[in-house]
Parts: structure tokens; C-alpha cells; sequence
């Protein structure tokens, strides 16, 4: 196994007194989709807004224990600094105002880049990246809240990507999305790969079961398991991850 | 407990009486509005807006009155609009509620509620006469930016509020920093609600008398003001000069009329304005 | 990034408090102005009715009583009709011509205060001195359109109140068959009461700073108004009318007038903003009013025979 990307060590994050998690000890290895399942309230989506920190500036989170990024202490870095290196998708696509170009240069622009060259070639790998570029090239001045729900969702994987992240974080990424755009969605994943680490948060287990190479399964603020996927889905150790994932509750 | 009638016709005596109330306002609002521009627009000519006032008004026109208007209420505006706006984003962006915001929205309360009459009497003691601006477009704007800062905060925090939570997560997921999540992001998608806030304050702006009377002043102007320390009688002080004094009928009704569709034009623009943008959101 | 960052915050805090250094600065310069005068002359020579600068006497008592008289007045026209026209907007008509009503009164707020006082002048004055005598400048043409000036206050307040009122509490009463004005009667309007009871404060606190419009209908002479239609002045048209000309201590006595009003506004925005505190901590524990209503609604559905 390749060398652990993330690495939660004895974790915990509470809002105003609430315990969403606790005590967590989980590796994420570089290059992998590490998926993170569980029922609503599980505090997978807190693991994850942690990870860049958005739970601490928006969410008012306290975190505990230790979060290392690459060996390096990831809460001792600077937040806009870390963001650059650890993009995020969520649950709704969320375009921002304006055109496509727009909305894949605002990372870059953000971070400094200002020359017309750099800002299009930009533009045009974070669009490759996520499968979209042939979709959308003779239209990157139009609005993106043009696109449909499927193409947004992927132009907002665009976005993070465009600059060029190390880790992608994805909040249910496909919960409003159809079918066929869920498909597209899960072979941009896979073909990433190469590239950066993902951690799919999903309360769908059979997207799971289909991209990830391990998963995890929370339960009320707790890690129950984390195995290799095959593993988890075929063998549980838990009965717990057992019951969830043969759709007994949650 | 008896009653007199049943409740189907309390029902029936309770929806006319309250229809009839409501006819009753709109009636007298546009019998006000009737009145004025029946009265007023026979006298509007294109002399009575371009020449300049001769003999106390009773001749001539208003042409440096408009101006001298124009000139302290977009003074006033520009002024009001960045401190305005900043309490808005500060509240808005910078700060959870608490007993900061509480103190701040007092404050701000406090001014809304201050009759422009006492707005009047502070500027003409702190701008006119202690620090010397004497009656002067200067003296008149600051004291209009400081009554409709309420107004600009109130409008300027309801279009941040209504920019969606999401675009705020997105812009610091990208690597903004706080600021610039506000400055390329949420500042622009509330921008249209910001600028109809601005413009319903112009139009409080160009409505006020009792503020602007002791601070700009209320000698006729024979000439356009050269420069903001001269003194200038705005539109609605000429108007309350000229019904008060009787100098000239004919010439209030016009003045008034000018004033009426100024301010519906105002009103009305924002309002169509604002909607067309609501429009275009969705 | 970090750095400037930190130095906009600090910038906007300041700014954020500009509304309230000015009300600061507002309060200190006018009682700076006005507030020894009053203790100088003593409280009881002051508030007496013997206002003649020229003998150097300065009593506001009769301008209290008009700014009293008038405020009522325009209070006994402005709260019903504003409620009326709030429960129309608000419970009573369809979107579209809500749509099209509210601005409508929005457009009756913008309205300057002198023209209201220009038709006072025109229409207004005429008719009384025609049909009801007196001189015509009186507390009944005060109140008047002063009534119609607080009008968009006391319906745009009254309506977030009412807005406020949650849509369940009217299903529920709706839902037990009462009919849509019991609903209104019982459910909403008790609801949404700290809401207007604030907008009915609020509209007092505009009708006792309005100025100019006052000047123009009131006749502005300083007496006990025996009648409805006897002149009176007000504190807001003592200010506007001497201001110009005054000088010494008739200045610091018009400061002193200020004093006072401004004394008045600001507890009248202070309660206000009591009573709409009360009505956001009161929605949360609303529940019971409903079963209240169940209560009487059966008590009164037994004796009515259908």
C-alpha cells in the first residue's frame, strides 16, 4: 500500500458542545477513492468539511486530535494555502455567477495568476480533467448556470481542479444527479486516480461498492470499519456495517 | 359570550369593512398624486426646467435649483453608500449575532427613527457653524449621508442575505481568502439588490426639507452652485417656500409636480428594476 | 493575504460603527446645546406656556400638548386604517394584487412631506374653514394628514408581523372550521400583536418628528388648541419656524425643544424595539393559542344555531 495521504489520529470535531465526531483513527493512501459511508447524522460530512477546514470557518467546528496532510500537521497550515491543495465538490452544484471560463479561472485568478496563457490552459486541463472540455469549448463565455444539473456538477469537479489539487473531497457529489450523469461522474473519478486522492462521501453504498478502492462506514460519530471495499461489502467484521450495507436500516 | 352576528356574517360585515379601508388609502394616495400632477403638469414647460428663477421665483424657472438638488443628494448618496454598505458586509460577513451586532443595530435603529428636523438642527451646529462650512452643499450633503445610512445598511444587508450561502463555501473551497470570497463574489451577486437600496435612499434624499433648510440653505440661487461650500436651495425647500409664502401658485404646483414624478420615477425604476432581476435569477 | 485580510476586517468593524457614532454625535452636540438651558431656567418655568423669546420667556408647554394633541389625532385615522390595510395585503388578497397594491404604499411613503402639506394647504384648509369653520390651520388638519403620513409605517410593520405568524397556526385554526376572519380575529392578529403594537410605536414616533407638513396645516400659533379646529404648534414647527432668525439664549431654548423630542424618539424606538424583541422570543411558544381557539371555537359553534 502506497504511502498514507491523510492520516486522522485520535480526531474529533464538536459544534458549540454537540459531538458530530469522535476519537477517529483512519488513513487515506495517496492515489486511491476512499469512500466514506453511513446514515444521515453519521458525521461523515463533518470528517470531511474538516479536511479543508471548512467546518472551522463556516461551521464554527472545535476540532481535536491530530489530521496530518503528507506527514505535515494540516491544521497548522494556512487555511487558503491548504484549500489550493485540497479541492472540494458538493452535494448541489453550485455555479458561481457568470460564465464558465469565470467560474474555472476563480481558483487560479485567486491564487495570483493573472496571464491570459496560464489562466486558458487552466482552463482548458481542469476541463479535460473532468471530461467535459468537448462539451462546453465553443461556449466557455456562456452563463454556467446554462449548463444542465449533470454538466454543473462536473463543471464544479472542473473548478477544483483547475488548480491542481492534491486531494479531492466530494460531499454526496451525485445525490440530485440521473442515472446516466452519475455514470460520467464515476469514470472522471476513476480516471483521476492517477493523479490525486479522492474521498467520496455517499449514501448511496452501491456507488461505493463501484468506484472506491476502501470504505469506511461511520455510525453516530464513530468509525465502525475500514476495510478494502471488496472486503467491506462481501465480508463485514461488524454487524452493524453488515446490517447497512444489506440495507437493514439507515 | 353572546355575539351579534354569526361567523359567516362576521365574515361577510369583517371583508367589506376591511376592503373599504383599503380602498380608502389607495384612494387618498392617488388623489394626492392626481391632484399634483393635475394641478402642477400644465404649468411644467421646458422654460420652467431649463432658466434660472427671477423675482423670488415668481418668474423664470428652477434650472440651478435642479442642479443644486442633484448636487447634495448624490453627495449624500456617495457618501452614505461605502459606510453604509461596510456596516452591512461587517454585520453580514464578519460577525455572528451577539451583543456586538445588538449594540450596532440599535444604533442604527435609533437613527432611522430621528426626525430629519433634529438632523437638521445637528448639522447646522456641527457642519455649518462649528466647523464652518457655513449653508453650503457640503454641509447639506453630510447631513443627508447621515440620515439615510439606516436606510442603506437595512437594504444593503437584506441583498446579502439573499445571496445563497453556497457561493460564500464554493469561493473558500477555491482557496479565497475571506475577503476575497466577499469582494469577487458575494459583493457582486448582491450588487443589483445594494444599488435599488441606494436608489430609494436618493429618492428619501430628494424628498427632504426640514434636514437640508438649516445645512444647504434656503437663499435662491441665481446662478449653478460653482463648488460644494456654496449654498443652494433644493427642489423641495423651493417648493415649501414658494406654497408657504404664497409667492406663486401656479409655480408650487409646478414645482410640486416636478417633485412627485421625480420620486415616482425613482420608485417605480427600483421597483421594475429589482424585479426584472428576480426574474433573471431564476 | 492573511495580513490584509485581517486589516479589512478591522476597517469594516470601524465603519460598522458609524451609525452609532453618530447617533453619539447627534445626542451630545443637541444636549450639549439644550440641556443646560433647560436647568438654567428651572424645569417648571420650561415646561410652563408662556413662550415669548422677545421677554426672554421660553416655556414649551403649549407645543406639548399640540405635538400631543395632533399625534393622537393622526394616531385615532392612522392605526386603524394601517391595520386594516396590513390585514388586506396580508391575509386577504392574492399574490398578484398584493403585488400590486404594495408598492402602491411604498409609493405613499415616498411621497415628500411637503407635498402633503402643499394639499393641506390647497384642498384641506378650504374645506374646513368652509364647512366647520374656524380659521382652517387647526389640530383637525394636523391630525389628518399626519394620519395618512404614518399610514405606510404602521402597514409595512404591521405586515412583518404578520408575515411572522406561522402558516400552521392558521391551518390549524382553518383546519377546526373557523372561518377566515375568526382565524384572523383570534389566530393571527393575537399573534402577531407585540409586531404591531411596535408598529403602532413607531408610527407615534413618526407623527411626533414629522415637521414641515405640520407647519404648513397647523396655523403654528402658540395657544392651547381649545377645539379641533383651533391652530396649535408643535415642537418639530417650533424648531423649523424660529431656527433661522434665533439667536443666544432663543437658540439654546429651540435646542432645548430638541431636547425634549429627541428625548421622546428615542424611547419610543426603545420600546419598540421591546416590543418586537417580545414578538420574536413569543412565536416560540405559541402553541397553546390555538388550543385556546379550539376551546372557544366549540363553545361558540354550540350556540350558534345553523
Amino acid at each position: 500500500m502506497s504511502p498514507a495521504k491523510l492520516r486522522f489520529e485520535r480526531f474529533g470535531v464538536s459544534y458549540g458542545g454537540n459531538v458530530a465526531l469522535r476519537e477517529l483513527t483512519l488513513s487515506i493512501a495517496s492515489n486511491t477513492i476512499h469512500a466514506i459511508i453511513g446514515p444521515a447524522r453519521s458525521g461523515k460530512t463533518s470528517l470531511l468539511r474538516s479536511i479543508n477546514r471548512l467546518a472551522s470557518d463556516v461551521d464554527q467546528a472545535l476540532l481535536s486530535g491530530s489530521l496530518q496532510l503528507d506527514g505535515e500537521d494540516l491544521l497548522a497550515l494556512d487555511r487558503t494555502a491548504l484549500r489550493r491543495r485540497v479541492g472540494m465538490v458538493f452535494a448541489t452544484p453550485q455555479p458561481l455567477p457568470g460564465s464558465i471560463y469565470d467560474n474555472l479561472a476563480f481558483g487560479p485568478r485567486r491564487s495570483g495568476l493573472k496571464s491570459r496563457r496560464d489562466l486558458d490552459a487552466r482552463v482548458e486541463s481542469g476541463l479535460k480533467s473532468a471530461d467535459l472540455w468537448e462539451e462546453v469549448k465553443d461556449r466557455l463565455r456562456q452563463p454556467a448556470s446554462a449548463l444542465s444539473g449533470g454538466q454543473q456538477q462536473r463543471l464544479c469537479i472542473a473548478r477544483s481542479l483547475a488548480l491542481s489539487p492534491e486531494v479531492i473531497l466530494l460531499d454526496e457529489p451525485c445525490s440530485g444527479l440521473d442515472p446516466i450523469s452519475t455514470f460520467k461522474i464515476e469514470q472522471t473519478l476513476r480516471a483521476l486516480k492517477s493523479q490525486l486522492t479522492c474521498v467520496l462521501v455517499t449514501n448511496n453504498t452501491k456507488q461505493a461498492a463501484r468506484v472506491s478502492d476502501r470504505t469506511a462506514f461511520m455510525l453516530s460519530g464513530e468509525l465502525i470499519e475500514d476495510a478494502p471495499t471488496s472486503a467491506l461489502f462481501t465480508t463485514p467484521q461488524d454487524r452493524r456495517t453488515a446490517d447497512y450495507v444489506e440495507g437493514r436500516f439507515g | 359570550m353572546t355575539r351579534l352576528f354569526s361567523p359567516r356574517r362576521s365574515q361577510q360585515i369583517a371583508r367589506v369593512v376591511l376592503w373599504a379601508l383599503m380602498g380608502l388609502a389607495i384612494a387618498v394616495l392617488v388623489a394626492v398624486l392626481a391632484f399634483v400632477l393635475e394641478r402642477g403638469l400644465p404649468h411644467l414647460s421646458w422654460s420652467f426646467l431649463s432658466e434660472a428663477p427671477r423675482s423670488s421665483g415668481l418668474r423664470g424657472g428652477v434650472f440651478p435649483i435642479l442642479v443644486g438638488t442633484l448636487e447634495v443628494t448624490l453627495l449624500g448618496v456617495a457618501m452614505a453608500a461605502p459606510l453604509g454598505i461596510g456596516t452591512a458586509v461587517y454585520l453580514c460577513e464578519y460577525t455572528r449575532e451577539g451583543a456586538l451586532t445588538r449594540v450596532i443595530r440599535f444604533g442604527s435603529d435609533c437613527l432611522a427613527g430621528v426626525p430629519s428636523i433634529i438632523f437638521g438642527l445637528f448639522g447646522f451646529v456641527l457642519f455649518v457653524t462649528t466647523l464652518g462650512m457655513g449653508w453650503s452643499i457640503l454641509a447639506g450633503s453630510l447631513t443627508l449621508a447621515l440620515m439615510i445610512l439606516p436606510t442603506v445598511i437595512r437594504t444593503s444587508e437584506e441583498a446579502l442575505r439573499a445571496v445563497p450561502a453556497g457561493y460564500r463555501e464554493v469561493a473558500l473551497s477555491l482557496g479565497a481568502t475571506h475577503w476575497q470570497a466577499i469582494a469577487f463574489v458575494v459583493l457582486p451577486a448582491a450588487l443589483p439588490g445594494i444599488f435599488t437600496g441606494l436608489i430609494l435612499s436618493l429618492g428619501r434624499a430628494v424628498g427632504e426639507t426640514a434636514a437640508l433648510i438649516f445645512t444647504a440653505g434656503s437663499t435662491l440661487p441665481q446662478t449653478t452652485p460653482r463648488s460644494i461650500f456654496d449654498s443652494t436651495r433644493t427642489l423641495s425647500v423651493h417648493f415649501y417656500q414658494l406654497a408657504r409664502e404664497g409667492i406663486s401658485n401656479e409655480r408650487a404646483y409646478a414645482a410640486a409636480a416636478v417633485l412627485v414624478l421625480t420620486i415616482a420615477v425613482i420608485n417605480v425604476g427600483s421597483h421594475l428594476f429589482l424585479q426584472r432581476l428576480v426574474r433573471s435569477h431564476q | 493575504m492573511r495580513g490584509s485580510d485581517r486589516y479589512v476586517e478591522r476597517t469594516l468593524q470601524l465603519v460598522a460603527f458609524s451609525s452609532l457614532a453618530a447617533l453619539v454625535a447627534i445626542t451630545s452636540f443637541i444636549f450639549k446645546e439644550g440641556a443646560p438651558f433647560v436647568f438654567r431656567v428651572g424645569l417648571d418655568n420650561f415646561f410652563s406656556g408662556d413662550w415669548h423669546p422677545t421677554a426672554h420667556r421660553y416655556g414649551i408647554g403649549y407645543m406639548i400638548v399640540g405635538s400631543a394633541v395632533v399625534t393622537g389625532g393622526a394616531l385615532l385615522l392612522g392605526v386603524p386604517l394601517g391595520i386594516a390595510c396590513a390585514v388586506v395585503l396580508g391575509e386577504m388578497c392574492n399574490a398578484s394584487l398584493r403585488g400590486l397594491l404594495k408598492p402602491l404604499v411604498e409609493i405613499l411613503a415616498a411621497i415628500p412631506s411637503v407635498v402633503f402639506g402643499f394639499i393641506g394647504i390647497a384642498l384641506l384648509l378650504p374645506w374646513i374653514r368652509e364647512h366647520l369653520g374656524g380659521p382652517g390651520a387647526s389640530a383637525l388638519a394636523g391630525a389628518l394628514v399626519l394620519g395618512v403620513m404614518i399610514l405606510p409605517t404602521i402597514i409595512a410593520i404591521s405586515l412583518d408581523a404578520l408575515r411572522a405568524v406561522p402558516r400552521s397556526y392558521r391551518d390549524a385554526s382553518l383546519a377546526i372550521g373557523a372561518t377566515e376572519w375568526q382565524t384572523i380575529w383570534r389566530v393571527v392578529l393575537p399573534a402577531a400583536r407585540s409586531g404591531i403594537v411596535a408598529a403602532v410605536i413607531l408610527g407615534v414616533g413618526r407623527a411626533v418628528g414629522e415637521t414641515m407638513a405640520v407647519v404648513m396645516v397647523t396655523g403654528n400659533a402658540v395657544q392651547l388648541p381649545h377645539s379641533a379646529l383651533a391652530p396649535l404648534r408643535t415642537l418639530t414647527a417650533n424648531l423649523a419656524l424660529e431656527m433661522a432668525y434665533s439667536t443666544g439664549e432663543h437658540r439654546s431654548a429651540l435646542f432645548a425643544t430638541g431636547v425634549v423630542l429627541f428625548v421622546v424618539i428615542v424611547v419610543l424606538n426603545a420600546l419598540a424595539g421591546l416590543a418586537r424583541r417580545g414578538a420574536g422570543a413569543s412565536h416560540r411558544k405559541k402553541a397553546p393559542r390555538v388550543a385556546a381557539l379550539t376551546a372557544t371555537h366549540r363553545e361558540t359553534e354550540g350556540a350558534t344555531p345553523r
